[in-house]
């Protein structure tokens, strides 16, 4: 065990030792100059019992030093495994949440989706020699609001979607039946099946443009990581319990602990903010090269709103550390109180004893 | 105290978790430009009929080539030509690009292919229902304009030809090894008939007869 470890549990042999060899080291000396230039024994005594004092004072002061290191040290994880911890809570809450997906999505990216989809079919359209009118009133903004939907949901929950476009296909075929008839259109080979698969591609277009690309790959991160992810928090929590256990019980007042609690929370508040307040403030995530539009914009909200979990967190430790600051401070007070009153207390007493 | 333990607590992680930032540092360089990304890129343009082109020029000039440096090369979706063909009643612009918005605006000229006077292959496509709707009259020996902003280029027309999509990128890719100037017109087939996904292409070739050589730096 070393010798600071000994010092700061307190271990009589410890300290006995230590103070009798320094004790040895600096007291000799003088005693033998006292004994030479006075040759008095109880000035010898004097000296001896003043230089214990001191060596005494000065193993106090190392193990203090000791046990405030180790604070400071155990403060620092302590914070680090906040922070961990403050970080698992918003991967489980946000990137792995069908709820916050849903909060990412904004009002308009339904009507995104749907002027990328009608596009698309417009692109295809033309040069299939329909008329663009042909896609008039096939796809709403509920069609798309209720598939997107269903996909991010089916993705979550582990069961394939299938959107239904029945009402859609009939109305497509209607408008095309209708347009070839209308135009007298020459159709190259079987009407029904050129129709067919016109209509077969436009669905195509629409199911592509419906579908968030790489939803499901965070469910299948989600299904390997969610386990692993919990039992870390676990740890990190029971540890950083532990952590400020230890931390209170170092010290004979819960406030002198509480010293250090309030650095870790403190800290952490810094770390959960300043970064993602950085990158929030910089917008680089919006400098990111993804297409379409709104498969932009759903990834740059995604990433607004993890940043902005990051801060509410932070908010939640910073009030934590003012908690902690304004405990330190009463319990400081009270104890000053408690000591002023006693000492007073105690000199009234002597002053009507001596009446 | 606090703002030490974040300055440590960051350097202690950057440490820790250093593969795991070195790989997410290299896929943001991949993905993150130095601005955000234009939606609603508006097209442009560049061309100016009206310009002075080195072919204008008496013939007696020793004008026969120009300098890279002395053409303004397109950017996406710029406006830097336009090509005719009077017999057709072809006229259309050309943009650099053929994105959908391009092919709504008139021809595109694919990126992956060359500008006039290079001598290499140029491959100009349109929608077969607007701009490049003439070309179901077109015949060889027709003489297609190419009107660029550094000069005007002609093409005698050689080779009028139906291929399936797949031929045509065939076609293409060897061409483009070729050290010869044609022009390529492409769009789909047939015309004024519904066919559902229409996978042939109607393919113009044209061999160059006028226009100057662009040279790519001063000899």
């Amino acid at each position: 065990m070393p010798e600071s470890n000994q010092n700061i549990s307190g271990s009589p042999a410890g300290n006995n030792s230590t103070s009798k060899d320094r004790s040895a080291a600096r007291g000799d000396s003088t005693v033998r100059s006292s004994q030479n230039v006075k040759g008095g024994t109880s000035e010898s005594s004097h000296l001896r019992h003043k230089n214990d004092h001191r060596s005494k004072s000065s193993d106090n002061d190392s193990r203090e030093r000791s046990r405030t290191i180790i604070s400071y040290i155990f403060s620092f994880v302590l914070s680090l495994f906040v922070l961990l911890g403050t970080v698992c809570i918003v991967v489980l809450a946000c990137l792995f949440s069908e709820g916050f997906f849903f909060n990412v999505i904004e009002d308009d990216y339904y009507e995104s989706v749907l002027s990328e989809v009608v596009t698309a079919a417009e692109d295809y359209t033309i040069p299939a020699e329909f008329d663009i009118s042909v896609l008039d009133g096939v796809f709403t903004v509920s069609d798309v609001r209720r598939d997107v939907n269903g996909y991010i949901t089916a993705a979550f929950r582990g069961y394939n979607y299938k959107p239904d476009m029945q009402s859609q296909n009939s109305e497509l075929y209607a408008n095309v039946s209708n347009f070839i008839a209308e135009n007298n259109v020459p159709v190259e080979g079987d009407q029904e099946s050129v129709i067919s698969a016109y209509v077969e591609e436009i669905d195509n277009i629409y199911l592509d443009k419906v579908t968030i690309p790489g939803i499901n790959l965070i469910e299948m991160a989600r299904e390997k990581v969610k386990g692993f992810i919990t039992v870390a928090l676990i740890l990190l929590f029971a540890f950083s319990l532990i952590l400020c256990v230890v931390l209170i019980r170092l010290y004979r007042y819960p406030h002198q602990g509480a010293r250090f609690i309030a650095y870790s929370a403190g800290g952490c508040t810094l770390m959960s903010f300043v970064l993602p307040f950085y990158f929030y403030l910089s917008k680089v995530y919006e400098r990111v090269q993804i297409s379409p539009e709104y498969f932009y914009r759903f990834v740059t909200s995604y990433i607004r709103h993890i940043l902005f979990s990051f801060m509410q967190a932070s908010l939640i430790w910073l009030i934590l550390t003012i908690g902690c600051v304004v405990f330190v401070y009463l319990s400081k007070n009270n104890m000053l109180g408690g000591k002023l009153r006693k000492k007073l207390m105690r000199k009234i007493g002597s002053l009507q004893r001596r009446h | 105290m606090p703002a030490i333990f974040a300055v440590l607590g960051y350097g202690v992680l950057r440490v820790a978790l250093a593969p795991v930032w070195n790989l997410g540092v290299s896929i943001a360089s991949l993905v993150i430009a130095d601005d955000a990304p234009n939606f609603n890129p508006e097209l442009s343009s560049t061309y100016n009929p009206e310009a002075e082109k080195p072919s204008d020029a008496p013939e007696d000039s020793e004008d026969d080539a120009i300098s890279i440096d002395d053409i303004d090369l397109p950017s996406d979706g710029e406006r830097y030509a336009n090509v005719t063909c009077e017999r057709i009643g072809l006229d259309s612009p050309v943009y650099w690009g053929d994105s959908s918005a391009i092919l709504r605006n008139g021809a595109g000229h694919s990126k992956f292919s060359f500008l006039p006077g290079f001598g290499r292959i140029i491959v100009l496509s349109a929608h077969n229902t607007s701009f490049f709707k003439p070309l179901k009259d077109i015949e060889e020996g027709d003489v297609i304009t190419l009107d660029t902003n550094y000069d005007t280029y002609k093409y005698n027309v050689t080779s009028v030809k139906v291929m399936h999509e797949d031929d045509l990128g065939k076609k293409i890719e060897n061409m483009l090894l070729e050290e010869k100037e044609t022009l390529m017109l492409y769009t789909c087939y047939p015309f004024h008939a519904i066919s559902g996904r229409k996978t042939k292409r109607l393919v113009v070739l044209g061999e160059r007869i006028e226009g100057v050589d662009v040279i790519w730096r001063e000899q």
